[in-house]
């Protein structure tokens, strides 16, 4: 392997798992919301079920000594005063919106730890067909606190995109670099946010033998001073702590060494779009471009 | 005294109808803000008791919201729990410093829960019709202020 492309994996490996260290905290967080009313459900449940078996037991009783033909007042009066106390209305429509709310936490809780495992894992040092539209939903659930704050996701992704080769790992990292910096662009350009939230919007399409991706925000625009040297190493107007210059260059340095290319158009003040184009065949077009 | 009134100002909805269960439960009656802009109408509106704050919400975040309310006289005084899924570490000394009574983190029990609303609302008592009240958490003294009429 040649010095550049080691020093290049190296970068990468730190770049990801700064992005991922970053977003550690977000991740913990999208855990923990499920899992409070997941508890809080579990518990209420557990309430209403000492309340219902208390209906249900007097009720059978009730119901044993009416078959006998010997239903006392007492047992009837026992399950009244029961009915009585028991809001009966209040818990059949509450107890089926915690059971649903339970598994929706549950699910919310399954996906964020799949999303992540993909994310973590490593694709190994060969390319696999791959495919980008799973990849792509699987990293907006894995960053969504990075962005939940600030924008809404909107996605367009055509359906039955080819499979492409690529280095999963090295492509996820590169959309959560460009969905992290949309992010950041947005929060930059909406400043405490009571003027509300800003967009990301993510579009797959596919067309003579490429993938495009477009990544496409509403925030400030990269000012025109500097987009000339956004992919350059280390190059960055993020504060300390927010970004370390190396995620722009090493999306450019991934999209080449996958045989494809990327470039960015924006407006300064209305946003910006990041567009990705992978080849299908990547094998053809090397055979195809050389003499 | 009727049921008292919390404010929960939270992004997500299923929070919400979770810990309305469990306070429903012990007689608190529980409204829903869910961003920061709402959050303040809500509480001029309503006149909580007390308000449950999450730190991650949209449209400013609960630092944001801490903020707005110290600025509002008539809301200044209620006191305000965060409950947050965010780290403590970061948190729980700026929360405190910007405000609030207590800081709690997700999943919190809905047993802690309780307790802390409790202590929080006994170290300021409803106040009795034209009065209103201020607490200061750090020296825990309650001073109650007559408003003259």
């Amino acid at each position: 392997m040649a010095t550049q492309t080691v020093m290049d994996e190296q970068i990468s490996q730190t770049q990801k798992l700064e992005v991922i260290g970053q977003l550690a905290a977000g991740i913990a967080h999208e855990i923990n919301t499920p899992i409070q009313y997941v508890s809080d459900n579990m518990v209420f449940l557990r309430e209403s079920w000492s309340v219902i078996d208390q209906i249900v037991t007097v009720a059978a009783r009730v119901h044993d000594e009416w078959r006998v033909g010997s239903l006392s007042t007492g047992s009837r009066d026992d399950l009244a005063r029961c009915f009585a106390s028991a809001d009966v209305d209040y818990l059949a429509n509450e107890i089926p919106r915690a059971i649903d709310e339970t598994f929706e936490g549950a699910r919310q809780v399954a996906k964020i730890v799949g999303a992540m495992n993909e994310f973590a894992h490593p694709a190994g040092a060969h390319k696999a067909l791959c495919d980008l539209n799973h990849a792509i939903e699987n990293t907006i659930a894995f960053s969504r606190n990075a962005w939940k704050y600030v924008a809404r996701m909107e996605t367009s992704l055509e359906p039955n995109l080819p499979l492409v080769p690529c280095r999963l790992d090295q492509i996820n990292q590169v959309t959560l670099n460009l969905i992290v910096n949309a992010a950041h662009a947005i929060s930059d350009a909406i400043g405490d946010g009571s003027g509300g939230l800003g967009t990301i919007r993510i579009e797959t399409e596919s067309a003579d033998g490429w993938v495009t991706l477009r990544f496409k925000d509403t925030g400030s625009g990269i000012p025109e001073a500097v987009r000339s040297r956004i992919f350059e190493p280390t190059f960055t107007t993020k504060p300390l702590g927010k970004g370390t210059g190396q995620g722009l260059f090493l999306a450019r340095v991934i999209v080449e060494q996958h045989g494809g290319d990327i470039h960015f158009e924006s407006e300064t003040g209305k946003g910006t779009t990041f567009f990705i184009r992978l080849p299908i065949n990547p094998e053809a077009d090397i055979a195809k471009a050389a003499p | 005294m009727g049921a008292r009134t919390i404010l929960l100002i939270e992004d997500d909805l299923n929070v919400y109808h979770g810990i309305r269960r469990r306070l429903s439960a012990n007689d608190y009656e529980t409204h829903y803000a869910p961003d920061a802009v709402a959050s303040i109408s809500q509480a001029r509106q309503l006149r909580p008791d007390l308000i449950l704050l999450d730190l991650g919400l949209p449209a400013g975040d609960g630092f944001v919201v801490m903020e707005r309310l110290k600025q509002i006289p008539e809301l200044s005084t209620i006191p305000v729990i965060v409950l947050s899924g965010r780290d403590r570490t970061a948190n729980e000394v700026r929360s405190l410093r910007s405000g609030a009574a207590a800081f709690l983190q997700k999943p919190v029990s809905g047993d802690l829960l309780l307790r802390t609303i409790e202590r929080c609302l006994s170290k300021s008592p409803r106040p009795a019709e034209g009065s209103t009240y201020s607490v200061n958490p750090e020296a825990e003294t309650v001073q109650t202020f007559t408003l003259g009429r």
